[in-house]
């Protein structure tokens, strides 16, 4: 609100000013502290203030002040016979106080220029306050406006009956004591970043909320706070994931992170290859949460989860009456529910080849045609892709379209798998026991040096995911404060026996049972899934059944 | 990894951090690390799991006041001598050394005994940061024996101090010290692989440099320090720490109390931070209530320049940022905090961690 303008004034004046919104909330306060009227700053003027008799009228107020002993003008900054606040000077000398009466005109001319700007565009102080709640309005979740000094100025609907109507003009942080709100500034503040999400321990319980800086040059001028009720779960709406949330300093995954970070800001599709449980989904939600459509939906679906009949209107939606046992009304699909945000398709690899031309014209023309509909309905949608499959090896075979391929994988980005990064492997152990520990009200432990052995020696076909479950498994089972062996999940046994016995696990039998669990591990120990293994394993199912049974692996 | 001439330069910065206000003045044992880097090239740096279980680790450090060192100046070889001494008396020699201390000027004992002996160091220490005692360490706390010490003087003076007890070690080491004229250098206990494995804080060396790293790249970047700084705490076993306090030093009492009063600015207006030191920083008191305990890092950054305090380095009227940021698991276990919790230190107050949910 013309801050120089104002510090100008105050420095040629040598009084103390003072600019108010119309609310009579002291907006800006410059100039010499006056005993008999310091403190402007971050209050509202008295109920009895002299200024306050000029708001909402369109006279000019001066007054020898004689109780408060200052002599004082005070100015209304009319906009179209609206008062939209209060321009004030004040001294505590007499001649000065007289020559500022006199001086009426050129101090009007002043308070004019607060409302115009130099130069005289008109746009300079626009009423802002119901702009500013016009546009808190338009959200469901309930937004509060602080400003610099932690007073709430703006509630939206949601945000009054979440905080109440009384907010309005009181500092948050008196409100609501200890609710963390000045903590949460000040990581902000202290951190320099430009958003933070945080627990806000509210009379109605906890919430999590994220606050957003207002920033003008290096300035905070306030924050903006929205609020969802608590959720523990990262990536649930409105939760902003970041990159921080993805652990590791290797080299392999720092370059994924950097290039990652790079292609978020842009608006290319990006094609996330990597093994199962190496985090491809956490990589999606970060490109979200750092790209321009971070405060619109994230829209993950899981190609291969959901039966091949099922997907298309998964994805694209439905129409009334399209088929047998559909809602009435019709559904959306996730590209129409994800509209403005992103959609995140894992196990790219699985999607039918019928729709697979259906994505294509989606993210050619950038309209879906919901099953059973006429009309085509404009989406605006990043897709990000993920799968653990060789696609080009797929684009060869003719089960992938080599068009759509292209299409989706115009930032192809490597995900490095757990073995390739056992440097981070330390790291990530400490990070989940730390987690499951505090999760489960666990003592902190320790790792033993033959458990760190094992761990590092383990391929971790499974990756992070599998190493998450691994530390979970050992917080639950761990008593004491030195993780053993003994509490480490039974499919590490083969290396704990050749920890313990010495035994290099080396012979061709070995290496064979390795090679069956592992395969069981990846396809599960359904019949269907002995099947895939026995294939995978280039065996005959009989021959599988008959292994297992020699080698007495239980499945 | 290998420890060369600029991860010596961030170093002296992370180490710095680690030290959460005490540890020392790093400059001069930086120096004499980096003239042994120089002279003998680049040290190695073992990660714990990389260590075989049999063999033998000697940590190094100095002992005494970092005041006196500088007086007494150091030729370098002190701890080399001193892990020498040890291997001796064991009749072995040592795989590698480590330091105790990777907080303060301590980081770099073990460097320049490294690259002088042609050692690889452990990339890890027995503190996680700086504490006043010999005893205070996760290797003592996890039952390894300190014995037998060797201590040896700038002059080339060398003890030998066997003692079935680490506290008595401590004594002992310590009058030792005084003897030598306040000053010694000393390698103790010496450890299996699978010891360090078991009771070590594991990559405190890396994690300096990278703490250091990335306050240089911010200074270059003129973006926020304490960001930056909370960004490679957050990519390491010490997890997310918080901005305590943004403020103007009012008040420092360093004879009885010996406290520092931080009265909060801007949007840390109205807030007052009390840190209790004595000679690293060990409580955080935000408006009466205990925020922040030993073991946790309490460090205060410079406001202007973004680079890390020590206490004796607090002036009233400086303006600082002060941070908390949590340690590795190890050092918060029950025997740990007995060692050297609050109530180590004479405080009647329970641990306490600045991050309320701990891992986020």
């Amino acid at each position: 609100m013309n801050r120089p303008e104002l510090q100008k004034a105050a420095h040629i004046l040598t009084f103390v000013s003072l600019l108010t919104g119309a609310q009579g909330f002291v907006a800006d306060c410059g100039g010499r502290v006056l005993a008999s009227a310091g403190g402007y700053d971050r209050t509202s003027l008295p109920p009895d203030h002299p200024a306050r008799s000029v708001l909402g009228s369109d006279s000019v107020y001066m007054i020898p002040d004689e109780s408060r002993s200052v002599f004082a003008v005070y100015f209304p900054v009319l906009s179209a016979g609206e008062c939209l606040g209060v321009l004030g000077l004040e001294t505590e000398c007499k001649e000065t106080g007289e020559r500022l009466a006199r001086a009426g005109q050129s101090i009007q001319a002043l308070a004019d220029m607060m409302r115009t700007g130099p130069g005289g565009s008109q746009h300079a102080f626009v009423p802002e306050g119901p702009l500013v709640q016009a546009v808190i309005e338009m959200l469901d979740e309930p937004v509060a406006v602080i400003d610099a000094t932690g007073r709430l100025t703006h509630l939206n609907q949601a945000g009054i009956s979440l905080f109440g109507r009384g907010a309005i003009g009181e500092w948050f942080e008196d409100r609501f004591p200890g609710s963390g709100f000045t903590a949460a500034w000040a990581r902000l503040r202290g951190e320099g970043k430009s958003f933070v999400n945080v627990d806000l321990d509210l009379p109605e319980g906890e919430y999590r909320a994220t606050l957003r800086a207002a920033r003008s040059g290096p300035r905070t001028v306030g924050v903006v706070l929205t609020v969802r009720p608590d959720s523990r779960e990262p990536g649930s709406p409105g939760w902003r994931f970041t990159f921080d949330e993805i652990k590791g300093t290797s080299p392999a995954i720092r370059k994924a992170k950097e290039m990652a970070r790079k292609v978020a800001s842009t608006d290319s599709t990006v094609l996330l290859l990597g093994e199962s449980g190496t985090g491809k989904e956490l990589f999606a939600r970060a490109i979200h949460g750092h790209s321009f459509r971070a405060s619109k939906p994230f829209v993950a679906i899981n190609c291969a989860a959901i039966p091949e009949s099922l997907l298309e209107s998964e994805l694209f939606g439905y129409e009334g009456g399209a088929f047998t046992g559909a809602r009435p009304g019709g559904k959306p699909g996730k590209f129409e529910v994800a509209n403005g945000g992103t959609v995140f398709l894992d196990e790219i690899g699985d999607m039918p080849l019928v729709l697979q031309a259906k994505l294509l014209r989606v993210l050619q023309d950038k309209e879906v045609e919901r099953v059973g509909g006429i009309r085509p309905v404009s989406v605006d949608v990043r897709v990000i892709s993920a799968s653990h499959k060789d696609l080009e090896e797929l684009v060869m075979k003719g089960a992938f379209r080599e068009d759509l391929y292209y299409r989706l994988a115009v930032i192809p980005l490597h995900i490095p798998a757990l073995r390739e990064r056992k440097e981070d492997l330390y790291l990530l152990l400490e990070h989940y026991l730390r987690r499951y520990r505090t999760l489960y009200s666990k003592t902190p432990k320790r790792l033993s040096s033959e458990v760190l052995k094992v761990l590092f020696d383990y391929d971790w076909p499974g990756n992070v995911r599998e190493l998450e479950n691994t530390v979970e498994y050992i917080v639950n089972m761990e008593s004491g404060d030195l993780v053993t062996l003994d509490s480490l999940p039974p499919r590490f046994a083969r290396l704990i026996a050749r920890e313990t016995t010495g035994d290099p696990g080396m012979s061709i039998e070995s290496a064979e049972a390795d090679a069956i669990r592992r395969a069981l591990e990846i396809y599960g120990t359904s019949a269907r899934g002995k099947e895939k293994a026995a294939r995978a394993l280039g065996i005959h199912r009989a021959t599988l059944y008959r292994k297992l049974k020699k080698l007495g692996i239980d499945a | 990894m290998y420890v060369d001439l600029s991860e010596l330069e961030a170093l002296r910065l992370g180490a710095t951090v680690l030290g959460s206000g005490g540890g020392g003045d790093t400059y001069l044992s930086y120096l004499l690390a980096r003239e042994a880097v120089k002279k003998h090239g680049p040290v190695r740096l073992l990660q714990v799991h990389e260590l075989p279980d049999d063999a033998l680790v000697i940590p190094t450090a100095m002992m005494g006041s970092p005041m006196i060192m500088n007086e007494r100046v150091p030729s370098g070889k002190e701890a080399l001598t001193s892990l020498r001494t040890v291997e001796k008396q064991l009749g072995r020699q040592a795989l590698a050394t480590m330091p105790i201390e990777a907080g303060g000027l301590n980081a770099f004992t073990a460097l320049t005994a490294a690259a002088r002996g042609g050692l690889p160091v452990v990339d890890g220490d027995g503190m996680g940061r700086a504490f006043p005692e010999l005893q205070m360490c996760t290797f003592h706390v996890y039952g390894v024996a300190g014995s037998p010490v060797a201590v040896t003087s700038e002059q080339g003076h060398s003890v030998v101090i066997e003692s079935a007890e680490n506290p008595m070690l401590e004594r002992l080491a310590r009058a030792t010290v005084a003897g030598m004229g306040g000053v010694g250098y000393i390698a103790a206990y010496p450890m299996s692989g699978k010891q360090v494995k078991e009771a070590s804080v594991a990559g405190t060396l890396s994690l300096g440099i990278r703490i250091g790293q990335a306050l240089l790249s911010a200074e270059r970047k003129r973006s926020h320090p304490a960001g930056a700084l909370l960004d490679a705490f957050a990519q390491s076993t010490y997890g997310q720490g918080m901005v305590l306090l943004e403020g103007r030093v009012t008040a420092l009492e360093r004879q009885r109390a010996r406290r520092v009063t931080v009265e909060g600015h801007e949007s840390y207006a109205r807030q007052t931070l009390e840190v209790e030191f004595r000679y690293e920083n060990l409580i955080a008191r935000l408006d009466g209530r205990v925020v922040s305990t030993v073991p946790e890092l309490i460090v205060f950054l410079h406001y202007e320049t973004g680079m890390p305090l020590l206490t004796e380095e607090l002036r009233p009227g400086m303006r600082v940022i002060c941070l908390s940021v949590p340690t590795p698991e190890i050092t918060v276990t029950e025997e740990a905090l007995a060692v050297f919790g609050p109530k180590a230190f004479g405080y009647d107050c329970e641990f306490r961690s600045a991050r309320k949910d701990g891992w986020r």
